[in-house]
């Protein structure tokens, strides 16, 4: 198959018509369900911290813990909701330019960003957990406390490698459309 | 206003479609990104001025959807299998075995030389396809020269 034959058949290509019923329906839903996922584990993520901050004082001797790992304790919780919307944000509006390459550059600057905020505020509420749980003499035993940081690293890893894949895969696009002013 | 969009959708779905089926394997990763280049076209239409061509603006916000939403790796397919049948979308036209080869060896190529074939295929000038893309019109000479001499090794 040679170039010709090949734009030939691109152009003559049909493949799947959608009824005015199916694109009614389709802007009818105005957001897609990938979105709604992750929307409804946002949301759960939020409920889950809320709950979490509602509750904490009472369940885990909250009265007996300095001021200061309060404060640090609800500075991280809200961190960690903030950067869970921005990737929310990023995610609904993935076209940042009129042309590609313009679009690629802002969109991994914005992710990488995110990526980073993200890991930082999941670190920061991992820490602010953990010196909770630790900062009355006593408290814990010293295995529960290790498993609980080992849990928090893995899961920070796992955030890591999920952002990474996404960034990485925009990253590798853009250099291409890049690769002129690198030439 | 959404009468108006309907009637552009209906009329040049085909490069939706075409996108869908170049930037994802399975019928349903087609579906979903079909679904998320319509959303994101609604999103850009009360901003289009008719300057450029619907053509030239649907591709734009389409190859940029495709490309900038995140998806899960996937093994790549080998261009030379054959594709089952219970894989071909049941309320598509069918296409012919020299179109599903195309389509095969599209999509072999990494996402950016993807787009630029594919504006290149549809008849763009270097000059559209720069402006698409952001590069300069030597540098799309210079890629699609490229992509061609891939696509004749895959087709070959």
């Amino acid at each position: 198959m040679d170039i010709n034959e090949l734009k030939s058949n691109w152009q003559q290509a049909n493949i799947g018509t959608k009824n005015r019923d199916e694109l009614r329906t389709m802007l009818a839903i105005q957001d897609h369900p990938r979105l709604t996922r992750i929307r409804i584990k946002f949301m759960i993520e939020v409920v889950l911290l809320l709950v979490f901050l509602a509750t904490y004082n009472n369940m885990f001797d909250g009265s007996e813990k300095p001021i200061w790992v309060h404060a640090l304790l609800i500075a991280s919780a809200i961190g960690y909701v903030a950067t869970d919307i921005l990737g929310y944000l990023a995610l609904r509006n993935p076209i940042q330019a009129d042309n590609l390459k313009t679009s690629l550059h802002t969109l991994y600057q914005k992710l990488h960003r995110i990526h980073l905020f993200s890991l930082l505020s999941s670190f920061f509420y991992g820490v602010s957990l953990l010196l909770f749980f630790t900062s009355s003499a006593g408290d814990y035993p010293p295995l529960l406390v290790a498993g609980m940081a080992l849990t928090f690293l893995l899961l920070i890893y796992l955030l890591h490698r999920s952002w990474a894949s996404w960034t990485d895969q925009i990253k590798e696009t853009g250099a291409y459309f890049e690769g002129e002013s690198n030439a | 206003m959404e009468q108006a969009f309907l009637d552009m959708i209906d009329e040049h779905q085909q490069i939706i479609h075409k996108v869908c089926h170049i930037y994802r394997d399975t019928k349903e990763d087609q579906e979903d990104l079909f679904q998320d280049i319509v959303l994101q076209l609604l999103k850009a239409y009360p901003d289009f001025r008719e300057e450029s061509k619907v053509s030239t603006w649907m591709y734009r916000i389409a190859l940029n959807t495709a490309i900038a939403i995140y998806r899960k790796n996937k093994v790549p397919l080998d261009f030379k299998a054959t594709i089952p049948e219970s894989l071909h979308p049941a309320d598509s036209t069918p296409v012919s075995e020299n179109q599903e080869r195309m389509f095969q060896a599209l999509r072999s190529l990494n996402q950016a030389e993807k787009a630029i074939i594919t504006l290149y295929l549809e008849d763009f000038s270097y000059r559209e396809i720069a402006t698409i893309t952001g590069i300069s019109e030597n540098y799309v000479g210079v890629r699609i020269n490229r992509i061609k001499q891939k696509l004749k090794k895959i087709l070959n």
